[in-house]
């Protein structure tokens, strides 16, 4: 019976740290695919979420599209004169 | 109520300029948790969520980046200004327009208002801090107001629970929202728009233009380039004295618990593989983890304060004259803060900076800031090699927490300063960042601060921890030794073949296989490192002792040099893959991440390495 639990234990862990660590484009896919499989609501809701572009990738979360990087342009500073009332 | 509810749902969006409240007033909206700080630059991304108005109709509720007006100059204003004209490609400008302006900062707020109403949307003004404004001596004539601009205008609180409940209102009526005209001439200049605002302003709340927000006396202290740097320096020093000093009795008791619930499963449980993977496993390694949650929450605690008094931003004009000196934009500073907690919102909020080379170059040294993931690491070695003793009336072990925070933070300009003149050169900004007023720190944003960083926590050590230390119980378990095999069982494990196999790498350095094995799944997440030597020490030890305090173990069988160089592994030690993914996304490139890892590689293995020898050659 410890056995029996032991590894459905140490399966699911290896199977959430894989789910967790693998590269976010692979991820997607991942789930995308195995959307096409009936699962429960729950699962489904999560495979969903993680069949997005919008993934969560860290300590606080983050849901951003790629920015392309601004150009190299430096930013004048125009100073106004306050105009009299 | 069936009609409204019928409606469909509305989106709409808080547009206003930074540190006017918007952040505040979504989480009030919605019940989230965002971050909320008073300086320029928390929030960098959109964010959306949902309320449900009385009628039952449901609005969601998109809260932007602060912009001081639609011709954006930083990445965080591109995103505003593209949610807000409907720009993104996967969404729809939002149905109405709620715009978030600071009642005691009306001259300055009310541009971008202007700006907005050119859109010709529906939109409504939410006089945010109106009740700061009121204390002190503002009045504004909030019809007058309304009138002037064609919109409604609605005070809100945003720190106090129902300071919503004049905009919810409005919300229920947003069908009859007046529909400004999209303006069809030029779009005025900044100076025609601040005129108009002046003429405004004298009609409604004439005393706006005289409306003192600062304390000029005390500013001339925190603000004194000698006295300033000392006030913070004293300041940051008196922190990482209480992470130490106060945490011990909370500390104390978690580790009570940790091992009494190994007592209680080793007494209640026949010996098998899931007591070994309870006991060995699961406590030794996730209750070593946890055991450090009071000394992230203590320092947490100060940050917060720091954060909501607004002093922080005076500390980035402080060290502006240091961060040019080295290369980095003024603006670094807050990301760099931000990096303490971790380095993906540090990251992240680099898109407050205009220049690509400045906001580069702070991405690539924002994970050398000592994150919250590295301090159960230090905690542990410090715990363990530094004595309990006082020098003069400061806690040695303090100190040395102190010296390591400034390690990092010396090891991150001096890089800036190497990639500035090497590789990502650029001339030097100006730092140009809005001061806000000082606040007391609001008790709600405090212990919402808090609990967020103790959800964090614990939500890692119960899912990606907790799963890697089965993960490497495992892998230490199996294959069984062979029979007559004398050492311990986790040397014929896989792990122990891992650890042997790494140990040729990590030998110079002084790193053992035990060492060197808690490396690999600390590349996840960095304290996932103290919680692997817990399982990994576990499963080589005879009794229990180490399901206990892991602390006793190390400073018994690891010399001080090995000690002194796994400190400074961790001073540089390559970030965790979660903030790779992060420097990918933000610089569009695998270029950059891999770099970074190299190099944080490289100067880990040589910090490491000429701290072990050089503490070898003191104590032969």
């Amino acid at each position: 019976m410890q056995n029996l639990l032991v590894a459905l234990i140490v399966t699911a862990c290896t199977g959430y740290a894989v789910w967790i660590l693998i590269p976010g484009a692979l991820r997607r896919t991942a789930a995308r695919q195995a959307l096409k499989w009936p699962w429960p609501g729950a699962i489904a809701a999560r495979l969903q979420k993680a069949a997005k572009v919008s993934s969560g990738c860290g300590c606080d979360g983050c849901d951003a599209k790629p920015l392309k990087p601004a150009a190299d342009a430096a930013q004048p500073i125009r100073i106004h004169r306050q105009p009299k009332l | 109520m069936s009609d409204v509810a019928a409606l469909p749902g509305l989106r709409i969006a808080l547009v206003g300029n930074p540190n006017c409240g918007k952040t505040a007033l979504f989480n009030l909206l919605t019940g989230a948790r965002q971050k909320v700080a008073n300086y320029a630059g928390v929030t960098v991304e959109r964010k959306v969520g949902t309320v449900t108005l009385k009628s039952g109709r449901s609005v969601s509720v998109i809260d932007l980046p602060g912009a001081y007006s639609l011709t954006p100059s930083t990445p965080d204003e591109t995103v505003t200004r593209d949610v807000v004209l409907g720009q993104r490609a996967d969404e729809a400008a939002p149905d109405a327009i709620v715009a978030v302006v600071d009642a005691t900062n009306l001259p300055m707020n009310l541009r971008l208002v202007l700006e907005l109403k050119r859109l010709g949307r529906p939109m409504v003004l939410s006089l945010n801090m109106a009740d700061v404004a009121r204390a002190r001596g503002l009045q504004i004539d909030v019809a007058r107001l309304s009138a002037e601009l064609g919109m409604p205008v609605v005070e809100t609180i945003a720190v106090q629970s129902h300071g919503h409940a004049a905009l919810l209102a409005q919300l229920e009526q947003q069908a009859s929202w007046p529909m400004a005209t999209a303006a069809a001439d030029a779009t005025p200049s900044p100076a025609q728009l601040q005129r108009e605002v002046r003429r405004i302003l004298a009609l409604v709340a004439p005393g706006a233009m005289q409306f003192k927000r600062f304390n000029h006396k005390l500013d001339a202290v925190v603000m004194h380039p000698v006295w300033g740097l000392a006030l913070l320096a004293v300041l940051l020093f008196l922190i990482f004295q209480a992470v130490f000093s106060w945490a011990n009795l909370p500390m104390d008791a978690i580790k009570e618990a940790v091992a009494a619930s190994g007592e209680w499963i080793n007494a209640h449980m026949a010996d098998g593989p899931l007591r070994s993977l309870l006991v060995d496993g699961v406590i030794a390694g996730v209750g070593g983890v946890i055991v450090f949650l009071p000394q992230i929450l203590i320092l947490f605690f100060f940050i917060l304060i720091l954060e909501d008094s607004g002093y922080l931003p005076r500390a980035a004009f402080l060290l502006d004259n240091v961060m040019g000196k080295v290369g980095l934009s003024g603006r670094a500073f807050i990301p760099l803060l931000s990096s303490f907690a971790c380095a993906i919102p540090g990251i992240m909020a680099t898109r407050t900076i205009p220049n690509w080379r400045d906001r580069l170059a702070t991405i690539m040294v924002a994970p050398l800031m000592t994150c919250s993931a590295r301090l159960p690491v230090y905690a542990l070695l410090i715990g363990a090699f530094v004595p309990v003793r006082n020098v003069g009336p400061f806690n040695l072990q303090g100190i040395t927490l102190f010296v390591l925070y400034v390690a990092g933070v010396v090891s991150a300009m001096g890089v800036a300063w190497l990639l500035k003149r090497v590789w990502i050169k650029s001339s030097y900004q100006p730092l140009m960042l809005e001061l806000p007023p000082y606040r007391w720190p609001n008790l709600r944003n405090l212990s919402i601060g808090l609990w967020e960083r103790a959800r964090i926590f614990i939500t890692r050590v119960g899912t990606i921890i907790f799963s890697l230390t089965v993960v490497l119980w495992f892998l230490s378990s199996y294959p069984a030794p062979p029979d007559g095999a004398t050492g311990p069982a986790i040397q014929y494990s896989l792990a122990g073949m891992l650890g042997n196999a790494l140990q040729v790498i990590f030998a110079p350095i002084g790193f053992n296989w035990q060492i060197s094995i808690a490396l690999v799944p600390g590349l996840a997440a960095r304290e996932v490192a103290v919680g692997a030597l817990g399982t990994v020490y576990a499963m080589s030890a005879t009794t229990g002792e180490v399901a206990d305090a892991l602390s006793p173990v190390i400073a018994a069988q690891w010399s001080l040099a090995t000690a002194f160089s796994l400190i400074a592994w961790y001073v540089f030690a390559p970030q965790c893959l979660s903030t790779l993914a992060v420097v990918k996304r933000e610089t569009n490139s695998w270029r950059y991440p891999l770099l970074m890892a190299a190099y944080m590689f490289a100067l880990a293995y040589a910090a490491s390495f000429i701290t072990y020898r050089t503490t070898l050659w003191f104590m032969h």
